[in-house]
């Protein structure tokens, strides 16, 4: 006794036993399978079907209502197997005839991107690529050029492609040329084919199963949902890479340009062109041309790896070439240890440091004010300073052969041992040995002077640039003794470096502005009281003196109480007792 | 054993290349539905499996070479009736002349290196 089910095949109704119809019913999966890239798909099945069932319905009669397993098989006997059915007719058609309907007639198998060799001008590339996305390769080729006068881009990539894409050689491979475009329909047609199909092998399984342990179901029902995840995520993965994959190649591409751009003098670092920038480091005796090429190949070869992966993934080429990965290596190893090597040279001058240290003859009274001014010895303004390095503004004049640096000295004031004012220069400079770096200290044009009261002090020193930027600087140290008064003048409102002040008043805002040397340090002579209050969170402790300031109050505490002056009150604790004062706007 | 698979997949294959010519003439007769193409076929022994004629038809069909016509059946389900197109019948034609070349080329050929 066997259960009998009850099937509809064509128009035709059937008794058929259970493990019949399995079989029938996988017979006509395969078929389907067979055939699932092919326009007409389901009109070939359905006719396959209809002459099924002309075979089957001869197999029954009066006395013999229901079909077993041996009628399925002779019937697929008779039909053949689905792998019989196609795949090596169609090479010998698709030579034979060159129609323009081709296309539409065999078109079996999801695209992929190969070199077209019979629409080639050079390497097939760009007839390869426009048959990929269905365009006249007229186009591509018009990119191409275009491309290629931008910096070469276009024949750089048109040599990556051509290395990387295979040419279509066999006839398989030229109609995978033309096959089904890749877009968002045929994947997910993809992921639901694969899921039916993983739908009916558990459902097998699960049918196996099920006669020996029932326990043993939902394991397959585990693999069953981890099967169907494993394909929806391979579909979603499948796109998301060419996604990545085209942005790869967008930014590949971008930053490449953008390299040679560069390297070719367009881009600039803060106003001044790279070859400047590079040249004011190196000297002429530093060999730029290596220094270039050894850039090139350590940043440019990474973009090409990247432009070349990004095509791989968006074109699905699976195909990699070890000798292109590992030369690809060698290559940005040996441009990687050419810049290292080039930049240590230039660094190693840098090693040794040295100070020169000479003192500006001073004659002052003590009952003098001191004025520290500016003589202006560059004609630009501070603000026209064009790059900044090390937190001090530099500046190269172009103009002058060779040209010149513009550096912003540092001047600071302290307080002195002795009575008397005494002015310090500072130059300091770097190079490979002491002498050279000594030398190049000297070289540094800087003047300070004193006439009657005023220390006039250059704005800026400079240097050629034939000693090249070794680290050069000058610092300006003047020492004032106890109760000398000073005038800070604005001309040297970017000079002021790191001055230590009672009122912890920033370096800018000191100019313009009476300073005395007291006990504690410098104290304003000359500020408003907005000045002092305006300060913002500075705790100035001292001998028995702290201030705390921000820009709301006031906080002063000494041996005689604690002062509290906001714009809200002003609060008095002493010996007095405690005072509170209102303010009212 | 693999020689005479290997045997076998040739035969075949030199039997799938004619079919579609086969096909062809069978219709330059007169409409035929695919159950009377494959008697046809089988009868001049030029037919390995019946599943092989209907993907066939089918892109015959979808390249404007076949048209067909519904008929209903009184024994089964109903019937395609297939016919030659004018650009069906100007294939056959071409694809009779290549036939007629290659046999004579080849049995050329095959009497040539016999007698030698």
């Amino acid at each position: 006794m066997n259960k009998t089910l009850t099937i509809n095949l064509a128009g035709l109704v059937f008794n058929i036993e259970e493990n019949a119809y399995q079989l029938l019913k996988d017979y006509l999966a395969a078929i389907k399978n067979q055939f699932k890239n092919e326009e007409g798909c389901d009109e070939i099945v359905a006719d396959i079907e209809s002459r099924l069932a002309e075979l089957l319905k001869a197999k029954t009669h009066a006395g013999k209502q229901v079909l077993v397993d041996a009628d399925i098989h002779e019937t697929i006997n008779v039909m053949g197997k689905p792998s019989d059915f196609e795949e090596n007719t169609s090479d010998e058609k698709q030579s034979g005839s060159a129609s323009s309907n081709q296309k539409t007639y065999y078109t079996n198998k999801t695209r992929r991107v190969f070199r077209d060799g019979d629409n080639k001008v050079l390497g097939g590339v760009c007839s390869g690529i426009a048959s990929y996305f269905d365009t006249d390769p007229l186009w591509i080729r018009l990119i191409l050029v275009v491309l290629f006068f931008g910096f070469g881009t276009g024949l750089l990539l048109y040599i990556i492609l051509w290395v990387i894409i295979p040419e279509a050689k066999t006839t398989a491979e030229k109609l995978e040329m033309r096959g089904d475009p890749i877009d968002i329909n045929t994947i997910s047609q993809t992921i639901k084919e694969e899921a039916e199909q993983l739908k009916n092998r558990v459902q097998n399984f699960g049918n196996g199963v099920k006669n020996e342990f029932t326990s043993q179901r939902s394991q397959s029902v585990g693999n069953k949902i981890g099967n169907l995840l494993y394909t929806v995520f391979h579909g979603i993965f499948k796109v998301i890479s060419k996604v990545f994959g085209a942005l790869f190649v967008l930014f590949g591409t971008l930053l490449f340009v953008a390299l040679l751009l560069v390297l070719f003098n367009v881009g600039t670092v803060d106003g001044l062109s790279v070859n400047e920038f590079l040249h004011a480091f190196t000297g002429s005796d530093f060999p730029m041309f290596w220094f270039k090429t050894g850039l090139v190949m350590c940043v440019g070869i990474p973009l090409c790896m990247l432009v070349y992966k990004g095509l791989k993934l968006v074109f699905g080429i699976k195909t990699s070439y070890m000798w292109l990965n590992l030369s690809a290596g060698i290559l940005w190893f040996v441009g990687l240890t050419l810049c290292l090597y080039l930049s240590l040279t230039v660094a190693s001058d840098f090693s040794e440091e040295t100070l020169l240290k000479t003192q500006i003859d001073t004659h002052f009274t003590n009952t003098d004010t001191l004025f520290i001014k500016g003589s202006n010895n560059y004609e630009k303004n501070i603000t026209d300073l064009d790059f900044e390095m090390d937190n001090d503004r530099w500046l190269i004049n172009n103009t002058t052969q060779p040209s010149i640096w513009w550096g912003k000295p540092r001047v600071k004031i302290i307080a002195s041992e002795n009575d008397s004012v005494s002015v310090f220069m500072i130059k300091t400079a770097a190079g490979k040995q002491k002498t050279e770096a000594s030398l190049r200290a000297k070289n540094i044009n800087y003047t300070a002077a004193l006439r009657d009261s005023v220390l006039l002090l250059n704005n800026f020193f400079s240097f050629v640039n034939t000693d090249k930027y070794r680290n050069q600087g000058v610092d300006v140290l003047i020492k004032l003794p106890k109760n000398k008064v000073v005038y800070l003048d604005n001309s040297l409102k970017y000079q002021w470096y790191d001055i230590e002040n009672v009122n912890g008043i920033g370096d800018a805002e000191m100019s313009g502005k009476y300073w005395k040397m007291t006990e504690n340090g410098l104290t304003c002579l000359s500020c408003t009281k907005e000045e002092l209050m305006n300060n913002k969170d500075s705790v100035d402790v001292h001998e028995h003196i702290i201030n705390i300031n921000d820009s709301n109050a006031h906080v002063h505490i000494d041996k005689h109480g604690i002062e509290v002056n906001s714009k809200e009150a002003h609060v008095k604790i002493s010996s007095d007792g405690i005072k509170v004062e209102e303010k009212k706007k | 054993m693999k020689q005479t698979i290997n045997t076998e997949n040739t035969q075949s294959q030199m039997r799938k290349g004619v079919l579609e010519l086969c096909t062809l003439s069978v219709l330059a007769i007169g409409e035929a539905y695919p159950t009377e193409i494959i008697e046809q076929l089988k009868s001049s022994k030029m037919m390995i499996v019946e599943g092989t004629l209907y993907p066939l038809l089918t892109r015959l069909k979808n390249a404007n070479y076949l048209t067909y016509r519904w008929e209903e059946s009184t024994s089964g389900p109903p019937r395609k009736y297939y016919k030659l197109t004018p650009e069906g019948e100007a294939l056959l034609k071409e694809l009779e002349n290549t036939w007629d070349e290659m046999v004579d080329a080849v049995n050329k050929l095959l009497k040539e290196n016999k007698n030698k």
